[in-house]
């Protein structure tokens, strides 16, 4: 009978410490520091010997149809040469356009690269370690982007590590616009892969293909940032909302490195409690 | 020296499962390889060894997770007193049990994970695609499961005898 009521009290503290747990939208802190600490060294050793022996493979083992591409390749470089004086006229002006439309905010935006060293246990949940931490500069709210566009937000930082909660999270949400109508929304992850735009009123024009990009009213992402382009659009006949499906620019399954800004006009420090 | 064993293929574990599905698509859907430690702990350990075991490495992979801390501890603390409990009323010694066994504790924790999310994270909807998911780890867990833990209770086995060898009172 005691073993019983044991047991019962036993699994009501840890379904209310669950619950407590999950209200923080950050897991956090000392706890992933430590263990961030302890486990990714050996995640950049392994990434590391795996990215190694792929170069082998790649630049030493693979050479069987590099003659015949260097034949087809010379063909195409021919060709190539006429095109590139053609390119270099509309470069040349493309270079100007470019210039007096470059926000100057941008070009002042210091960035730190890092290369991803390893991801979530579980794949329920979608965040990944990078090799950068606290010593680099990096701190928890940073948004982290690459290229291509928003990749998330770091929501840990220890010595020489951080994890990243990428926007694929369902527990991810960044402030977006529709680049063409400015229609307002927020970005959150889905389980399918894809994102959603939540929150758009329907009598704002979203059509497929339109970009996406950040509307800088979180306090976290720089405005203008791409995220993705709408993959669908569902305006369903209750509701003053429409549903509206992204595609991410930023390709998750091989995402490799990363740049995390580290100087955003107002880094979001969680608070530990 | 037992407790040094479980550190270094409790970090193996870990190490393996953060790095190596980026790489290797194979591994993508695997299942948690931590379910066969605590398998493997509830049915031929003692319980000193296992209950450390089991809340250090809950911590760990807590650590490393993006859900809610607690929930990795959570799920491996109940799934070893599972595994206690089972060693009272089953033959463990029939190995014929584990498959089902390892199968189980998969099932357990995918519904306690999708539970977890669809009950106590706010806005959070359950994959539609999880059924196939779980299925493929499933499909992991009954394969290769079994086979790993009969390895490595053979391989622990070995070793201990191996270090008893050692002992003053041996020779």
């Amino acid at each position: 009978m005691l073993l019983i009521v044991g047991a019962i009290i036993l699994i009501a503290v840890n379904i209310i410490i669950l619950s407590v747990n999950s209200q923080e939208r950050t897991p956090s802190t000392r706890v992933g520091q430590f263990t961030l600490f302890l486990i990714s060294p050996f995640q950049k050793t392994i990434s590391s010997s795996i990215h190694f022996v792929e170069d082998i493979w790649r630049h030493y083992f693979n050479l069987v149809g590099v003659a015949q591409q260097n034949d087809a390749l010379s063909q195409k470089l021919v060709a190539a040469d006429n095109k590139i004086n053609r390119l270099r006229e509309i470069e040349l002006s493309h270079a100007r356009i470019e210039q007096l439309l470059a926000f100057k905010s941008e070009l002042e935006q210091q960035m730190v690269a890092a290369a991803v060293v390893g991801r979530d246990p579980s794949p329920w949940f979608k965040t990944v370690i990078i090799d950068k931490g606290r010593d680099s500069g990096v701190l928890r709210g940073m948004p982290v982007v690459t290229p291509s566009g928003i990749a998330g937000l770091i929501i840990d930082a220890s010595g020489a590590y951080a994890k990243v909660l990428l926007i694929e999270d369902q527990n991810s949400a960044v402030d977006a616009l529709v680049q063409g109508t400015r229609a307002r929304g927020v970005i959150k992850g889905e389980p399918s892969g894809l994102l959603s735009l939540h929150y758009v009123l329907r009598r704002h024009a979203v059509d497929k293909g339109d970009t996406i990009i950040s509307s800088g009213l979180d306090g976290v992402f720089p405005k203008g940032l791409q995220i993705g382009y709408v993959h669908e659009v569902n305006k369903p006949h209750a509701g003053i909302f429409q549903e509206v499906f992204v595609t991410p620019f930023v390709d998750f399954e091989k995402l490799e490195e990363v740049l995390v800004i580290i100087d955003v006009p107002k880094p979001v420090e969680f608070s530990d409690s | 020296m037992t407790y040094l064993l479980y550190i270094v293929v409790g970090l193996a574990i870990v190490v393996f499962q953060t790095t190596l599905p980026m790489h290797f698509r194979l591994f993508e859907s695997l299942y948690d390889l931590f379910l066969l430690s605590v398998v493997y702990l509830g049915f031929y350990r003692p319980i000193r060894e296992g209950f450390a075991f089991v809340l250090l490495f809950g911590f760990v992979m807590d650590g490393m997770s993006g859900g809610p801390f607690g929930l990795y501890m959570s799920c491996y603390f109940w799934l070893y007193v599972g595994m206690l409990l089972l060693t009272q009323f089953m033959r463990v010694s029939n190995n014929l049990i584990l498959p089902l066994v390892v199968v189980g504790c998969v099932l357990i924790q995918n519904i306690v994970f999708l539970g977890t999310m669809a009950v106590f994270v706010p806005e959070v909807r359950v994959p539609s695609l999880s059924y196939q998911r779980v299925i493929i780890q499933l499909v992991w867990a009954v394969v290769t499961g079994p086979i790993v833990i009969l390895v490595f209770r053979d391989w622990h086995r070995n070793l201990e005898k191996w270090l008893k060898t050692f002992e003053p009172e041996y020779r």
